[in-house]
């Protein structure tokens, strides 16, 4: 009997490991970096100089004005100083901007989620998002609050570009066979995007609020798979040197990361001119970015951008 | 004392579109230091404040002509690869003349080999030496003199923008200002500060009789007390809005941090200490030091 019941467990437990083997292995990204599968990439690059400059005094107008961003920040009672340092900076650029909270905090106005689970807050969040402002915005920013972003840079970026064309755009990451935008650099999603995103949220098997079949997979993973269904694909977003424009971390990582690869060219080679978000910012640097960005200005210096981006009337910062 | 009107603001020299005009072209480089030949000019790769992708920097070449400073930066054979590279490799390009002082030569930095000791105690004379050297050296090859640590960023066009009113003839010098000990205050040897080259003869010869000695270790205020025995004026750096342009302090220090009461800061300050959050718009001449650190632009 017990001979009998020894095989027996052997098989179940042969099986179940064979099982969980197989299992990982689709998990495990294939191969490291994303040079490897440079071509597979999708690349989306900021409008050249010379299209902005041939448009009409009065076409430029009308763009300045039609491109409205509206910024979702998900935060957490812990991110607490963070998020008083994002409030009080780079956020008031944004045409409009709602933190969407874990809980209620009492010190701030939050959008309360009534969840601590990130992809359960990413899911809410959009959804809310899309209910209430489908009709008012044709782009929309999602941030942590580690992230800085210089609203303007992304408004120049989205110039030409269709909203109504389904846009999922950041710094993209590979992983394995998911090519999917890194949420700390900050995920630009168009409406139609949005639209689609909405209604794939609904579907129970292909997005569902579980995601991961043994461990969970991060929020920014299982939103590109949910969009992946709806035929909506990541692209890296890059200026016109070929830079990437959303950056995963903070100004000082990216020199250090220039001052081993390419000493010579330190601050030329660090970061693109049109940079759009920088992450893993202590609450002290955003001030010190925004002084930066906005006020400390070489004289003699003049910058002849062919748009101006205003924030929003009222808004008391730079 | 006449300064005021007798700088011809009218006189902006022409520019044509890529010629620098800095002193850089054809210039041979200093005269043999300890029997070293320096072929290279100390400015590195020198950018005229010159434009960056696509912006506009006529005026900031105009003053480039006209406003010429030349930037000697104390730094030493510790940190000379750990800061006064970094230094080397940003700001001091927009000077008109950059030179690094250490107390060993080091030609292909390149640095100079002042005749001094390291360390706190030898600050002075350092400062004392850099000065009667480039006093020797390169005396007309600039307007003002400005000195600056391996951990200063300096951002040059703004600070040509403070000095373009006052004629480099007029016994000046300004930095961030401090009122105690000397009479008329002295300059922060922290934060920078920049010598009219009126003021800078005048020190030079005043070493040279006697009559301003090394009086102290401390640089910054024996050179205050130096400076103001010899008729040098301590000039006003704040800019239109009565905002200071000259930082002893890291930006995030000055941005975010809430100085005590009792910090001594506050009384050191020969201006009023004016903390605001966000202080709008762009006011010109910010000057100041940044710690640098190695990961830092």
């Amino acid at each position: 009997m017990i001979f009998e019941g020894g095989s027996f467990v052997k098989g179940v437990v042969l099986g179940g490991a064979f099982c969980m083997l197989v299992t990982l292995l689709g998990h495990i990204k294939l191969g490291h970096g994303t040079k490897a599968h440079h071509h597979e990439h999708h690349h989306i690059q900021a409008p050249n100089k010379e299209d902005v400059l041939n448009l009409s005094e009065g076409e430029r107008m009308e763009l300045s004005k039609s491109i409205r961003v509206y910024c979702i920040i998900l935060v957490k009672p812990k991110d607490l100083g963070h998020w008083a340092a994002v409030r009080e900076t780079w956020s008031k650029h944004c045409d409009k901007v709602e933190f969407y909270s874990s809980e209620n905090v009492k010190v701030f106005d939050s959008v309360a989620l009534n969840t601590n689970d990130m992809w359960a807050m990413m899911r809410k969040a959009y959804k809310i998002t899309y209910e209430r402002y489908k009709d008012e915005f044709n782009w929309f920013f999602l941030a942590y609050p580690t992230t800085f972003a210089i609203i303007e840079n992304l408004k120049y970026f989205l110039l030409k570009k269709d909203p109504s064309q389904p846009f999922y755009i950041g710094h993209t990451v590979k992983s394995g066979d998911l090519e999917y935008v890194h949420g700390a650099g900050g995920i630009v999603l168009s409406i139609e995007s949005l639209r689609r995103l909405s209604r794939v949220l609904e579907d129970s098997d292909k997005c569902p609020e579980q995601g991961g079949m043994i461990w969970k997979l991060p929020e920014d993973k299982q939103l590109a798979i949910c969009l992946k269904y709806t035929g909506v694909f990541a692209e890296n977003a890059e200026d016109s040197e070929g830079k990437d424009v959303f950056n995963t971390k903070s100004v000082s990582a990216l020199i250090k990361e220039a001052m081993s690869t390419h000493p010579q060219q330190v601050v030329d080679g660090c970061c693109s001119d049109m940079a759009i978000t920088f992450s893993g910012l202590a609450p002290n640097q955003m001030h010190v970015m925004m002084y930066g960005v906005y006020r400390l200005r070489p004289y003699g210096h003049t910058y002849n951008d062919a748009l101006v981006f205003l924030p929003p009337a009222g808004s008391d910062n730079d | 004392m006449g300064w005021a009107s007798g700088w011809p603001m009218d006189m902006v020299v022409p520019i044509m579109a890529n010629d620098c005009g800095g002193p850089h072209r054809g210039h041979q480089g200093w005269s043999p230091h300890c029997g070293q030949q320096i072929g290279v000019v100390p400015t590195v790769a020198n950018n005229c404040g010159g434009p960056h992708h696509g912006d506009e920097a006529g005026v900031a070449r105009a003053l480039f002509q006209r406003v010429r400073v030349l930037c000697w930066v104390m730094t030493g054979p510790t940190t000379l690869e750990t800061k006064a590279r970094h230094v080397r490799a940003t700001w001091a390009r927009h000077c008109n003349v950059a030179i690094f002082m250490s107390s060993q030569p080091a030609p292909t930095f390149p640095a100079v080999g002042l005749p001094v000791g390291e360390g706190r105690h030898q600050l002075y004379w350092k400062t004392i030496r850099a000065f009667q050297y480039i006093h020797q050296h390169h005396l007309e090859e600039a307007d003002w003199f400005l000195k600056a640590d391996d951990d200063t960023f300096l951002v040059v066009a703004n600070l040509r923008w403070l000095l373009a009113p006052y004629p480099p003839e007029s016994p000046l010098y300004f930095g961030k200002r401090f009122k105690p000990f000397v009479g008329q205050g002295y300059m922060s040897g922290g934060a920078g500060y920049v010598l009219s080259k009126e003021a800078l003869k005048r020190l030079v010869a005043a070493l040279a009789t006697g009559s301003c000695g090394h009086s102290s270790p401390v640089e910054d205020l024996a050179l205050g007390q130096c400076l103001e025995k010899v008729g040098v004026g301590a000039g006003d750096s704040r800019d239109t809005g009565g905002r200071e342009t000259f930082h002893p302090f890291p930006p995030e220090t000055h941005l975010t941090h809430k100085f005590s009461p009792n910090f001594w800061y506050r009384s050191y300050c020969y201006y009023p200490v004016v903390e605001v959050r966000s202080v709008c718009v762009s006011s010109p001449p910010r000057p100041g030091p940044l710690s640098l650190h190695p990961d830092g632009p």
